[in-house]
């Protein structure tokens, strides 16, 4: 029994200690509860009464009037009856709250997820759009700028009737300004044109944001060489047979039936691709204004070759008994000048056989090709400049380090 | 009751009802022999001008439709109602040179959606020929959205509007610019396009670009000052008044008239008076409101005759001798003398005017907005039928004088020429 008084008492003092070592556990991961940033925000009214909250640059002047006006006010003892014509002898008009009695603002933690709010009602006519410029101003003075625009209109309109209006936070461009978030100064309200209206209620509010600002250039950036050019015949231009038979797409060149490739002709053209184009140019015709042709780098969007260009060269071949006389242009979309040009001169001939010959074409042997912008490049177009029959194939654009002015050496 | 009752219904849906029975249905008809505009089903070959005023003489010279570039100005569709002029009616789309971020999904969407509600607004208007959806939103651009905001209204066209085309204007051909469209923009059925010096291949680089619907030229006239040849100090030379309209005679038979597969029209450039790079570049009329000799063209263009009385026209100017291509400089306060020779066009009396102004030197493009200077005072010496000779600014500087002939009804020509003035 002994025994059994002492076997119970050794668990007994265990299950306490046991006990106290004892903690709760969570069936789930616990969530830290993250406060809403926006209801610690303690500068809320803009613009309540004008006994309640501030308002600067009311004084009188010959393009504006600015009043606080009792009748027919949305909430509150009175609202703000702004009216102005904007005429060439007034250079700025406007006015701004003193938020807060100017003390500095920590917009940054609800910048992403409020709005400026308020009520807004025009003496006359129907609005979908108003000349009105709102700014955050910080300490140091910089300023960004927003708008009312259709999507925070209340219907879409602002009309004789109070309607709600909302301007997004995240559609006053700060970084580009410059402007600190997190030491607002005031709201400043630049008014352009003319206008007559009522404004009441004016207040920071929660707002769902939505609308992103993508990164996207339609550029590609090429930091290998070689680049095939022109192997897709939908981005190509000038040669329609509908008007004019001078150039035409071919797949049974002399090129393709040679050993340099082993793509089955019904294959390049389930791929808008081609063997080679057909030229069959004379000055004498009457289509004789017919004798350009190109396409682009990049599938007509923008080619950044700024990283290769200085080492590359325009290679192609040509079909044919000899090399016709030929200007080849690079064109960029941006910048000045926007292209330079080169004809083929006999340095950038080279004979593979009888009826063939290889086309480069180094960069830096054309004329100004360090003025114009690679990094926006758009198309090569090529102008036949005498009457010639021949093929063109294989165009790339492919290393080049020798001496532009005599790369057969 | 019930008589006074349906007498008021009546009375409240006539109106509307008279406005919707006078919205004409255009469309285009594909033959073999090419493309044909369609209004009321009856063929209508665009004789137009790009106005915002003077539309009675539109109308007289025989035009039969006016472009704007936007909607902000509703009126002018009714005063185009007024003298029977049909509307090309620009639908105004922002433009990245001037700031706009396609990239910005609230701007694009809010811009999308203030441009419906001004189409449905205005899509029933009788004057209304067609929509046109942007303008030059292709120069200097490099973000090519732009052509999805340009597809979502005209698809929106489409939708509440089966009456009236879509088109949209650009900046030039180009083929990066015809492949875009045709890329993103199915929902347009006319090419618009602005081209001045470019007019001379428009015909041709439509088809070799690949374009497959037909166009309208909705921008031309003389070369715009940003194809220009400049002096010496940048200023740039513009040709005399006589020059210009000889030269928008010859355009508008030998590349509008000529193209009769793909071209639906023209809108001749400009109806009015701007700024751009001088006074008188563009328009066809003065800052005075006085209608120069491009006038007189237009009807010839339009009617196949010359209005009763004609403009004088100048043909040449020189300074001290010199053409007006040359660079002229000269010290301060040297008295020059200005010659210009003019077709009188059988006018008996004519009326001359000489203007000093500063140059200007804009590198703005695009049509947008110039300011114009402000005239200035000089010494006039002596005065003939064909010269003048006055004294140069006592101020180093460039300068440009304008000398200004017009008849008895105030049909004018103008023509100008650039100078420098440095110090001894």
């Amino acid at each position: 029994m002994k025994n059994l008084n002492r076997y119970i008492l050794v668990w007994s003092v265990l299950l306490l200690f046991s006990c106290d070592s004892m903690k709760t556990v969570n069936l789930y991961d616990s969530v830290e509860k993250k406060e809403d940033p926006f209801l610690t925000f303690p500068y809320k009214d803009i613009f309540t009464d004008s006994d309640k909250t501030g308002v600067f640059g009311m004084k009188a002047h010959p393009c504006k009037e600015i009043v606080f006006d009792a009748i027919n006010n949305f909430s509150g003892k009175d609202h703000l009856h702004i009216k102005w014509n904007k005429t060439k002898d007034c250079k700025w008009l406007g006015f701004g709250f003193k938020w807060g009695d100017f003390k500095s603002k920590d917009l940054s933690p609800i910048f992403e997820n409020s709005a400026i709010e308020f009520m807004i009602r025009s003496n006359a006519g129907e609005f979908s759009t108003l000349p009105i410029l709102f700014s955050l101003v910080d300490y140091s003075g910089k300023q960004c700028f927003s708008k009312v625009n259709i999507l925070g209109m209340e219907d879409g309109v602002v009309d004789q009737k109070w309607r709600k209006v909302v301007i997004p936070l995240p559609t006053f461009k700060y970084e580009k300004k410059g402007v600190n978030l997190s030491n607002i100064k005031e709201l400043r309200v630049q008014l352009m044109k003319k206008g007559d209206f009522h404004l009441d209620d004016i207040k920071i509010v929660p707002y769902s944001y939505s609308y992103v600002v993508s990164s996207e250039t339609f550029t590609k950036k090429f930091n290998t060489l070689p680049i095939t050019l022109g192997n897709e015949k939908k981005y190509w231009w000038g040669v329609n047979e509908n008007y004019s038979s001078n150039f035409k797409f071919t797949s049974n060149s002399n090129s393709i039936n040679s050993n340099e490739s082993n793509i089955s002709k019904d294959f390049l053209s389930e791929l808008d691709v081609f063997s080679s184009l057909s030229v069959d140019y004379s000055s004498q015709k009457e289509d004789k204004k017919w004798n350009s042709f190109g396409f682009p780098f990049n599938k007509w969007e923008l080619a950044d070759l700024s990283e290769i260009y200085s080492t590359s060269a325009l290679s192609f071949k040509i079909i044919s008994e000899k090399v016709p006389k030929m200007k080849i242009i690079f064109i960029s979309y941006l910048g000045k000048p926007r292209n330079i040009s080169k004809i083929i001169s006999e340095e950038n001939i080279f004979k593979i056989d009888e009826k063939t010959f290889e086309i480069i074409i180094p960069i830096k042997s054309v004329k100004n090709y360090d003025l114009i912008n690679w990094s926006n490049m758009k198309e090569l177009r090529f102008k036949i400049l005498e009457s010639s029959i021949f093929e063109a194939v294989d165009f790339n654009l492919v290393e080049f380090k020798g001496n532009p002015n005599k790369p057969k050496n | 009751m019930k008589f006074l009752i349906r007498i008021l219904i009546v009375f409240l849906v006539f109106p509307y009802s008279s406005a919707i029975s006078q919205t004409s249905k255009v469309s285009i008809e594909e033959s073999e022999t090419g493309f044909q505009l369609l209004k009321d089903n009856q063929p209508y070959y665009i004789k137009g001008a790009g106005a915002k005023s003077n539309f009675q003489k539109v109308k007289e010279s025989g035009g039969n439709s006016i472009r704007i570039w936007s909607s902000n100005k509703s009126n002018l569709l009714d005063s185009a109602l007024k003298y029977d002029l049909s509307v090309c009616l620009g639908i105004w789309v922002a433009q990245e040179r001037n700031g706009f971020d396609y990239n910005d999904e609230y701007k694009v969407k809010s811009q999308i959606e203030l441009i419906k509600k001004k189409i449905v607004k205005l899509k029933d208007h009788p004057s209304l020929i067609l929509w046109g959806i942007g303008n030059e939103v292709d120069l200097k651009y490099s973000n090519f959205k732009v052509w999805e905001t340009i597809e979502e209204i005209a698809k929106f066209i489409k939708k509440v509007d089966p009456n009236h085309p879509t088109m949209t204007v650009i900046a030039g051909l180009d083929p990066s610019k015809v492949f875009m469209i045709k890329k993103y923009c199915p929902s347009i059925d006319i090419l618009g396009i602005n081209v001045y010096g470019s007019i001379v291949n428009a015909n041709i680089n439509i088809r070799r670009y690949g374009w497959e619907k037909p166009y309208i030229v909705t921008e031309w006239g003389v070369n715009g000052p940003f194809e220009a040849k400049v002096n010496a100090w940048g200023a740039k030379i513009e040709p005399t008044n006589g020059v210009k309209a000889n030269q928008r005679l010859k355009r508008y038979k030998d590349f509008i008239e000529a193209d009769n597969e793909k071209c639906l029209g023209s809108y001749c450039f400009l109806w009015g008076q701007k700024q751009e790079s001088t006074a008188t570049w563009h328009g066809m009329y003065l800052s005075s409101g006085n209608p120069t000799e491009a006038v007189d063209v237009m009807q010839y263009c339009w009617k196949g005759e010359w209005p009763e009385k004609r403009a004088p026209s100048i043909m040449k100017i020189k300074l001290n001798g010199g053409n007006w291509m040359r660079n002229h400089v000269f010290v301060k306060n040297e008295e020059v003398t200005l010659d210009f020779s003019y077709d009188r066009n059988s006018n008996d009396s004519l009326y001359f005017d000489f203007q000093l102004y500063p140059e200007t030197f804009s590198t703005k493009g695009g049509g947008d907005k110039q300011k114009s200077p402000d005239k200035l005072v000089f010494e006039k010496i002596k005065q003939t039928n064909n010269t003048m000779t006055f004294k140069v600014p006592n101020k180093k500087g460039f300068y440009r004088i304008f000398v200004f002939v017009k008849n008895e009804i105030n049909q004018s020509s103008v023509a100008n020429i650039p100078f420098k003035v440095e110090s001894l």
